[in-house]
């Protein structure tokens, strides 16, 4: 039997069917092989045993366990995607392109990310950012080094044209969201012996996997793939310890 | 405190001198090469620690960009507004005019002092190292104090060496688990 070349998983909670029943809905003009995999139910986890709420270690636990499934499927790269994505026609279009390419020696391509209030995770302003790295793309400028240098300058990472994407990507870097991405078998590797026992959430470890320099990490330009608008399972799961700390203090200034 | 005298640079020193540090009673582990630094320290009248996780001693350009993204002027210039008596002043000024924007004002400014206050009293003689910026640790070869328990969680975390030190640190401390501050412009 031959090895698929790409396989596609989408996590999925089994307590969060209606997400599983919109994804189907929606997905019906995507022509790709999606498994579906139960993700790991933070509320069947032990507290005491975990560093983090449980529904945020749950989240890197079923990033874990979708990197153990592809390392068993024998395949090339594994398209990752979260349950909660917007997939909307431009994302299905994104998506058939992407499946078509050659993904040669890219260890982790960023297909989705998280932008909120127009700022990325460092605080760049990511409309600006988009647009102006779409206009040197456009304008065959991203190909000369001194552009790149300069928005290296900028933005702290480099931009590149992918050969085999034909499109604009950000190297080195990934930002917040582990909504939708692809990886490779040494990236899943990766995933599978880092941060267990879970103290990091999954969008910061990727990003310190991401920082060791080890991987072939990129992202898309423009974030292809959004999350929808659902009620989220893992969001004000935690409150910092240092600002309650500080909150107690400042209680006893008023008293 | 367990302290070391020279500078560590790599997980596999961290590593060594972490595990002869647990080996002891100490609650803290002071990674200070500096040796200015570390006299300053050890000549506080009252020895006893604040309940901080880690703290770094580490300052930026005043122009260049933290991890984060935020600009080391900002810290400087939160400092000097609630520094200034001048300031203070004004502000107690403020709060006379009947206008809406002043009174706003007012209130964002005595939220800032009472957290200044509340940070200062957690940090006890720390504080009057530099100033003190609460959670954004950067990930540099800095010196270093840590608490027996973010050593123990670092070491366990990082088990297989795979981040340097410096972000091993940095990862632990963005999350909300513990209470770090950076100590900018010390001294």
């Amino acid at each position: 039997m031959t090895k698929p070349r790409l396989v596609a998983y989408l996590i999925n909670l089994d307590r969060r069917p209606d997400r599983w029943n919109e994804f189907v809905k929606k997905s019906t003009g995507l022509g790709l092989p999606i498994t579906r995999l139960a993700a790991v139910d933070g509320l069947l986890l032990s507290q005491e045993e975990l560093k983090l709420p449980m529904p945020v270690a749950a989240c890197w636990m079923s990033h874990q366990m979708v990197a153990e499934e592809f390392l068993n499927s024998g395949a090339e790269h594994c398209l990752v995607l979260e349950d909660d994505i917007d997939l909307d026609a431009k994302a299905i279009l994104g998506l058939e392109n992407l499946w078509q390419k050659e993904l040669m020696d890219i260890d982790l391509l960023q297909i989705g990310f998280c932008v909120s209030h127009d700022r990325l995770s460092n605080r760049i302003v990511y409309s600006a950012q988009r647009r102006l790295v779409k206009l040197l793309f456009h304008g065959k400028l991203l190909k000369n080094k001194v552009p790149r240098r300069i928005l290296k300058l900028i933005y702290g990472y480099e931009f590149r044209v992918q050969k085999n994407l034909r499109q604009p990507v950000a190297v080195q870097t990934f930002e917040l969201g582990t909504h939708a991405y692809i990886m490779s078998s040494k990236f899943a590797n990766a995933i599978l012996s880092f941060n267990s026992p879970v103290y990091l959430p999954a969008d910061l470890a990727i990003m310190e996997l991401t920082k060791t320099g080890k991987y072939n990490v990129i992202r898309l330009n423009e974030s292809l793939i959004n999350q929808n608008d659902s009620p989220s399972s893992i969001s004000n799961a935690s409150s910092n310890s240092l600002e309650n700390e500080l909150a107690r203090f400042s209680s006893s200034w008023n008293s | 405190m367990f302290t070391t005298q020279e500078h560590v640079y790599s997980w596999q020193e961290f590593e060594l001198i972490s595990l002869d540090f647990l080996k002891t009673e100490e609650r803290y582990l002071f990674l200070i090469g500096d040796s200015d630094l570390r006299e300053k320290i050890l000549s506080f009248d009252d020895v006893s620690l604040p309940d901080l996780d880690l703290i770094q001693f580490f300052d930026l350009h005043l122009l260049e960009k933290g991890e984060l993204g935020i600009r080391e002027i900002h810290w400087r210039i939160s400092n000097l507004l609630t520094e200034s008596s001048v300031i203070v002043l004004l502000m107690g000024a403020l709060v006379r005019v009947q206008v809406k924007l002043a009174k706003k004002i007012h209130t964002r400014y005595i939220f800032m002092l009472r957290r200044k206050r509340s940070l200062m009293s957690l940090m006890r003689q720390f504080a009057l190292l530099g100033i003190a910026i609460p959670h954004y640790i950067e990930p540099r070869k800095s010196p270093l104090v840590m608490s027996r328990s973010f050593v123990r969680d670092l070491l366990e975390f990082n088990t297989a060496g795979e981040l340097s030190l410096e972000r091993a640190f940095f990862a632990l401390a963005r999350t909300a688990n513990y209470k770090c501050v950076r100590i900018s412009k010390y001294f």
